[in-house]
Order: C-alpha cells, then structure tokens, then sequence
C-alpha cells in the first residue's frame, strides 16, 4: 500500500505528522502499521510472554498510536515514541491484569507461568517475576533486545545514570533472592 | 564458589533472555486492529455525542420543566423572548 502511494521514501515522522491529519486509518497510517508490526510485535511478546497476550497487547498498541496521533511532538524520534507507546501499554496491561487476577483470587497470573515464556529456562521467568514491573521491563530490553542505556532513558522518560541503576539494581535483586538457590544447585 | 564465576553465571542466565526465539507477528494482527479501531473509534464518538448533546438537551428540557411548574404555582405563563421569531423592521 505504502508503495502505491509513494508513502516508501517518506520517513517515519512525515509519515505521523500526515496520520495526525488523516481523520481514520488512511493510507498514512497503515503505513505506519506496516513499518512497525514487526518491532511492535516484539517488544509486545518479550514483555507479555505469551502469544496470545502479545496479540493483544499489540492490537492495544496500535490503537492508542491511533487515538493518541496527534501528541507526537516531534521532540524525539517516531520509533522511540512508538516503542514508549509498546512498553507503557503492556506494563497497564500486566497490572491490570495482575491486579484483576488478585481480585478473584484465582490461580496465579497467566504470565506467571513458565510454560508461557517458551524456550526460557523454568528459573529465569520465576526470577524476573519477582521484580517490579518497570524493572522487569527494562531488564528484558536490556538483555533480549539489547537495547542501549540511551534508548532505555528515552523509552522511559528516565536520565540514562537512573536506567543503568536500576538495571543493576534489579540484576542484584535477583541475585541476592536466587543466589543461595543457585549455589545449592552447583 | 567464587564470587567472580558466580557473578559470571548470573551473566549467562541473562543472556538466556536473547536466545528466546520471537514468532513471527500473527496473520490477523492488520485486521484485528483494524476492526479493534472501529469499535474503539465508535465507542469515542458516541461518547463525544453524548457528552456534548447532554448539556444542551438539559437546558432545554429543564426550561420546559420550569415553565411547566411555574404556570402551575401561579397560573402564569412565562414568555420567553428568545423562542419568539425575528420580526423584520
């Protein structure tokens, strides 16, 4: 689609500042879509852990680009504002799903599970539940996507010396929590 | 253990978190947006309607309820200019 309308050499925020005037999802936007499925999709999976939440996440994420168009101020680059966007709407999903969970005192989160997070060591996804939300997230970005301290400071709206504390941090947390475990186990 | 080779596990537990394979974005994810948009878009604009209608049709169904229990108390009927019809000069 973005070929025929020659939306291919126009860059990512050209092409929001044409969505931002666009009144549904015309050619600018589903052109936006298509260039960000795939980065959407990942953040949306590593954080959600399962593909059924990822699916939803993503659809959520989507969305609000959509609703929320016109906010973009241009201050940073498009893709970081779309993966702010990723990260902030599946860290209100996994609360409000954590705190719904809570409520009906049923079995334990959905994303608690290991078999939910396929190919990732049974410990590591029970480790990385035990931190905070925004730590969590900032870990998983850190070491799955590897993406820079730089990046992790805008995505978060935190200075950079604030990203790598709290990345140590919670890498410490883990080890202090799951140290005397693994040691056990040597 | 060592404090060093320990620490140098944990580093490799982390960098398991890379080696977790990410499927690929489903088939349907263009039209299940597309279908979540229009009945988000839908549920906002309703919204709006209301939201914007309501003051307005208050006002105006309150000015008759007013009208309705004051004629009733004193048996007159109050006017309202703004309701009349411009005359011309």
């Amino acid at each position: 689609m973005g070929t025929a309308l020659g939306l291919e050499l126009t860059t990512d925020e050209q092409l929001a500042a044409q969505a931002a005037r666009e009144g549904s999802d015309g050619p600018a936007f589903v052109a936006l879509v298509d260039r960000f499925r795939a980065r959407v999709w990942r953040v949306c999976f590593r954080l959600m852990g399962n593909e059924a939440d990822a699916h939803d996440a993503a659809q959520e994420v989507f969305v609000r680009l959509f609703l929320h168009r016109a906010r973009f101020a241009g201050r940073s680059k498009y893709s970081t504002w779309v993966h702010g966007v990723a990260v902030r709407t599946c860290l209100s999903l996994r609360r409000s799903r954590g705190r719904r969970q809570k409520r009906e005192h049923a079995a334990p989160p959905a994303h608690e599970h290991p078999a939910n997070m396929p190919g990732l060591s049974l410990d590591l996804a029970k480790m990385l539940e035990t931190l905070d939300e925004e730590d969590r997230a900032m870990v998983i970005l850190k070491y799955a996507e590897e993406y820079s301290y730089e990046e992790l400071a805008e995505i978060f709206d935190l200075s950079v010396s604030a990203c790598k504390m709290r990345v140590s941090r919670a890498r410490d947390k883990i080890q202090r929590e799951y140290g005397g475990e693994m040691k056990n186990d040597e | 253990m060592l404090r060093s080779e320990f620490c140098l596990s944990f580093m490799d537990i982390f960098d398991q978190l890379s080696s977790v394979d990410v499927p690929p974005p489903p088939a349907t994810l263009d039209r299940d947006v597309h279908c979540r948009l229009n009945h988000r878009l839908l549920t906002v604009q309703l919204v709006e309607l209301f939201t914007q209608t309501a003051w307005f049709a208050f006002r105006h169904f309150a000015r008759a309820f007013v009208g309705l229990c004051v004629f009733t108390v004193s048996g007159k009927y109050v006017e309202d200019r703004r309701d009349r019809p411009r005359q011309g000069p």
